[in-house]
């Protein structure tokens, strides 16, 4: 209780009395404070993100929502609010564009990750098909896929003998993951494959990516994963670096898994659990970077 | 979600209209069932039950099971293993445990099995072609020991899609009228749109609650069969 009455007075008191004090005494504004004092990063970006959240000013206010190639000219507009002179810090301008690009792109990055996960998957769409067809291929290069409805499918962890209803809840989002993985770190993604294709420890491997695509979407939509991308891209995070994170889930949790040695497939849940848990733990530490390093002489 | 109307459980907006009415494919049995429900009833005072969701792949559990817990259902995926959740409900602790449907998980259905209260089949009404590997899925159920006398809850689910059979031509083409060990019903239904789906839940209680008071000397519950 007394935690909160103090929080609701330092919030709403407080902060700005103490910011106006440090401001007369330093010259310098909170958000030149930040950018000056912490590195490029979780930590810089996040906490220019507080200030300029629950600045007073509207023209502060409004950066976090703003257009990108606006974000200029926005930049411009705050120093001229907060009285800020470039030749007295020539680095500011460019400090705080990089936080407003990161900030304003994770909100960005949501609402494409949000359109893909919401265009289902069509048999009738070539693109779709098509796209399908390639995951074949690329996990199973020496193997011909008899027709487009098979058991084979099975093979790469489909249920059933047509993966298109396999998809549900993460649309096309969940194919692209799985085509990207493929893609890019293929000899990751064929040595997953076998691992998934283990007689005892073995799981399907399409549908726990597709469910990898879901911990990577909720991650992404409750904001857990600022940190990761605030460290890794500086700059707006595009969709490939959502790929990127999904690859990572899908490479570190079947080590986990392999690791862990669960008794059958049925303990799927808790295992996912456990490593959500994981995963949520390395994003609170401001240093975090969830990129793939494959083991080299692992393969 | 108890508070919908009890009555009429086989009734069912999208009910297509069909010459034979839906009882007409029903087959009176003994109350065995209800009556093991009963006993553990009353041994228990928190009033647990178990029910157990199965059916093939894509047949609809998980968004059946998130619909009962009145839980988010637009960001499902597969179902690796299994999910459970206790959904408390005026006296009641629903205990609802839903397994994976595709094949290869399938043998691992029959350690779910112990101390079920209602089998709840799951079945999507729009994959015809399905309708005999899912027919012959639950003939294997209702031949294994540790289900024997289980009331059974069929939902002809995904009749919010177009393509979906009619519950009564599901029931058809399922011969679920040789069905005389236990009690069983057809329930059309819809679980994205929640509808049929709530109403046999209450069906359900009110069926445990009425037992429970003796009421079943009135005569059996007219949704069980």
């Amino acid at each position: 209780m007394l935690g909160y009455i103090w929080q609701y007075v330092y919030t709403s008191f407080l902060r700005y009395w103490l910011k106006w004090l440090i401001k007369q005494a330093t010259g310098t504004c909170e958000l030149q404070r930040i950018c000056s004092g912490y590195k490029p990063g979780a930590t810089r970006t996040t906490k220019a993100e507080y200030s300029l959240r629950s600045s007073k000013s509207k023209v502060l206010r409004g950066a976090v929502e703003t257009d990108k190639d606006k974000l200029e000219q926005c930049v411009d507009q705050i120093m001229k609010v907060k009285n800020v002179k470039p030749q007295k810090d020539p680095l500011f301008k460019g400090s705080l564009h990089i936080c407003l690009l990161q900030i304003t792109g994770h909100s960005s990055l949501y609402v494409s990750v949000e359109d893909l996960r919401k265009e289902v998957f069509s048999s009738d769409n070539q693109a779709h098909e098509a796209m399908l067809l390639k995951l074949w291929d690329l996990l199973m290069p020496t193997v011909k896929l008899e027709s487009r409805i098979t058991k084979q499918w099975g093979d790469i962890g489909f249920q059933g003998d047509d993966p298109k209803t396999d998809f549900r809840g993460m649309g096309m989002l969940g194919l692209i993951n799985l085509v990207f993985f493929s893609e890019n770190y293929t000899e990751e993604a064929r040595q997953v494959l076998s691992h998934a294709n283990h007689p005892k420890l073995g799981y399907s491997y399409a549908i726990v990516g597709i469910n990898l695509t879901e911990m990577a979407y909720s991650l992404l939509k409750s904001g857990a994963l600022k940190p990761h991308f605030y460290n890794t891209v500086q700059g707006t995070p595009e969709l490939q670096d959502f790929h990127q994170l999904y690859c990572y889930l899908a490479y570190e949790f079947d080590k986990f898994w392999v690791a862990e040695e669960p008794e059958s497939i049925m303990e799927f849940n808790q295992y996912r659990e456990k490593f959500h848990n994981i995963v949520k733990t390395h994003l609170q530490d401001p240093e975090v970077s969830l990129t793939l390093t494959a083991s080299s002489g692992n393969n | 979600f108890f508070t919908t109307q009890p009555e009429n459980t086989c009734r069912f907006p999208y009910e297509r209209s069909s010459s034979k009415s839906l009882s007409h494919y029903f087959y009176l049995i003994h109350p065995q069932g209800l009556l093991s429900i009963l006993r553990r009833l009353k041994q228990s005072p928190e009033q647990e039950v178990r029910l157990l969701l199965l059916g093939l792949d894509n047949s609809g559990k998980t968004t059946l099971l998130k619909q009962l817990a009145a839980e988010d259902i637009s960001h499902i995926t597969p179902t690796q293993g299994f999910n459970i959740k206790s959904v408390q409900s005026s006296g009641f602790k629903l205990n609802v445990w839903d397994i994976g449907g595709q094949r290869k998980i399938r043998p691992y259905w029959r350690n779910y099995f112990e101390n079920t209260d209602v089998l709840i089949y799951v079945i999507d009404s729009s994959d015809r072609k399905r309708f005999e590997e899912t027919s012959l899925e639950l003939a294997e159920l209702l031949e294994e020991e540790k289900l024997a006398g289980v009331p059974l809850l069929i939902f002809a689910n995904k009749q919010d899609l177009m393509t979906a059979s009619p519950a009564s031509e599901l029931a058809e083409s399922l011969n679920l009228h040789t069905i005389r060990d236990r009690m069983w019903q057809v329930q059309a239904c819809s679980a994205v749109t929640a509808e049929g789906v709530q109403v046999n839940t209450h069906s359900l209680q009110t069926q445990s609650v009425n037992t429970q008071l003796g009421l079943r000397q009135g005569g059996l519950p007219t949704e069980w069969y």
